[in-house]
């Protein structure tokens, strides 16, 4: 049994009175510390996907199990990173990932204990007891991801979270984050568009295709150093997603023939 | 805006220029129609016995008890309204039928309801400061980011926290524009709720002033009651600017 199992999972909604398939037939198994990219063209219906596994939506058939758990509701042991950031304007970055801690019931004097070292961890302390509108989207982003983190939660997912940063911004925060990640063994997925950023995230990319969305293929990431982003091994990986991703592309251009 | 110290006090000389033409085109009797400087030796007269302060006062406190009344309401019924859509759905009709009427035309019913005197003013104030936060506070519940209603119940933040924590903070911005507008108009309709049986007041000072024929005391009311009104938006502005501010919303 997988940590994460995702069992003929299909999703449709109804849009003027027609069903319209978002997802059909998606079945995967994630194990337990494991860093899964979904990655995909826009209307594969990865980021539905991710809904689905979080429990902020559920199945039309099928079914989504972690630890041999139904999902049919959001938990607070598997954290939610968006891209949007969803910190709270009116409190500051220490009120911010502090409310994870109050709604687990930590106590008081502890919480703030914790957020910090959780702060800290993301670089942040000097900013501790700013507002998040004085801070860049990098920072806020940073806020969020010590935010997941600091209700040790067994799993997170993130949904696009650095797809509004700039490119440096960006890359910086991939990196920091797989380390964050492997160091504390969390279980990972991470939907994106990027194929850059699946290979230096992931140890499996989960290729989706679109119109309705499927799984297409998944593609296993081994690369000792993930960081050089212009080694052989890193290029070649990036081709043959990148050839994935094109005939994912074809099939769906086909399909509108 | 800039250059103020420029702008108000040459919008106070134009204003009293024009009033002292006014009075000079009109010829009418100083009585029936006081000149700028009768108005100031009035002035004089209403700080100097003390009437006018108590009357600001008396104004002031009636007003932010049926003012601050009617935000506490306002909130919480809007809250009620917009978070359950099916009781809103219901009561909407309702509140927009009674919303374009003016408070004062129910006057002869609160007269008989709570009788004259310091209630009829308070009622007034009341109604009319309820609607602007009342229909408010229903629509920024109603277009509240999904975001953070997301990300509550990621973290598994239930009711009553819920409403404490994430709904009522992050509708507080826009409930702030109608705290403003209501402030506004609570305050056009003060004068006429202190028309009837208050005993001060600057409502009661136009009408008392009026029925003695001090026309002059009059117009220091009637110019008062534009002050005091300024200086409550403005007081209501750098709040609402705060908010802005803290909340991190550029504003318009």
């Amino acid at each position: 049994m997988s940590y994460i199992e995702v069992d003929h999972v299909h999703k449709e909604y109804i849009r003027d009175g027609k069903a319209f398939t978002v997802l059909n037939d998606v079945s995967l198994n994630f194990d337990k510390g494991e860093f899964i990219c979904l990655l995909g063209p826009s209307g594969c219906g990865k980021s539905t996907l991710l809904n689905l596994i979080a429990g902020f939506e559920n199945c039309t058939s099928g079914q989504v199990r972690i630890d041999g758990q139904v999902v049919s509701q959001p938990s607070i042991k598997y954290v939610t990173v968006f891209q949007q950031y969803g910190l709270l304007p009116w409190r500051t970055v220490l009120g911010n990932v502090e409310l994870g801690l109050e709604s687990k019931g930590v106590p008081k004097e502890n919480r703030q204990a914790i957020a910090e070292k959780y702060i800290d961890m993301v670089g942040l302390t000097a900013a501790k007891n700013s507002h998040p509108a004085e801070l860049s989207g990098g920072m806020q982003q940073r806020v969020s991801i010590a935010r997941a983190f600091a209700v040790e939660p067994e799993i997170i997912f993130m949904d696009e979270p650095f797809a509004a940063l700039d490119a440096l911004t960006r890359m910086s925060l991939q990196d920091e984050v797989t380390k964050l990640c492997r160091e504390q063994g969390k279980t990972v997925v991470f939907v994106t568009h990027d194929i850059d950023e699946s290979i230096v995230l992931a140890d499996r990319v989960v290729i989706l295709a679109a119109n309705p969305g499927r799984l297409k293929t998944i593609v296993p990431i081994t690369i000792a150093d993930r960081s050089d982003r212009n080694s052989e091994e890193f290029l070649t990986i990036r081709n043959h997603i990148f050839e994935e991703f094109h005939m994912a592309h074809e099939e769906k251009i086909e399909y509108y023939i | 805006m800039k250059k103020n110290y420029v702008y108000i006090p040459g919008a106070f000389i134009l204003f009293v220029a024009v009033w002292e033409l006014i009075a000079l085109a009109g010829g009418w009797n100083e009585a029936l129609f006081p000149t700028p400087y009768k108005t100031a030796l009035g002035f004089g007269e209403l700080i100097y016995d003390g009437v006018l302060l108590q009357d600001i006062i008396d104004s002031l406190i009636r007003f932010i008890i049926g003012y601050v009344t009617a935000v506490v309401c306002g909130v919480f019924l809007g809250l009620f309204l917009g978070w359950y859509k099916t009781a809103g759905g219901f009561v909407n009709p309702i509140v927009q039928v009674l919303r374009p009427i003016s408070p004062t035309a129910w006057l002869p019913f609160i007269v008989l309801i709570f009788g004259i005197g310091e209630m009829p003013a308070l009622v007034v104030i009341f109604i009319a400061a309820f609607f602007p936060v009342l229909l408010s506070t229903v629509s920024a519940v109603n277009s509240i980011e999904p975001i953070y209603l997301k990300v509550a119940r990621n973290f598994g933040i239930k009711q009553p926290a819920l409403l404490f924590k994430i709904i009522l903070p992050a509708v507080f911005p826009r409930i702030a524009t109608g705290f403003h507008l209501a402030m506004g108009t609570a305050w056009v309709f003060l004068v006429v709720g202190e028309m009837v049986g208050a005993q001060t007041g600057l409502g009661f000072l136009v009408v008392d002033m009026r029925n003695n024929l001090r026309m002059d005391l009059l117009m220091v009311a009637i110019l008062v009651i534009g002050v005091m009104g300024l200086w409550l938006d403005w007081t209501i502005s750098l709040f609402e600017g705060w908010i802005y501010k803290r909340w991190g919303i550029k504003r318009v």
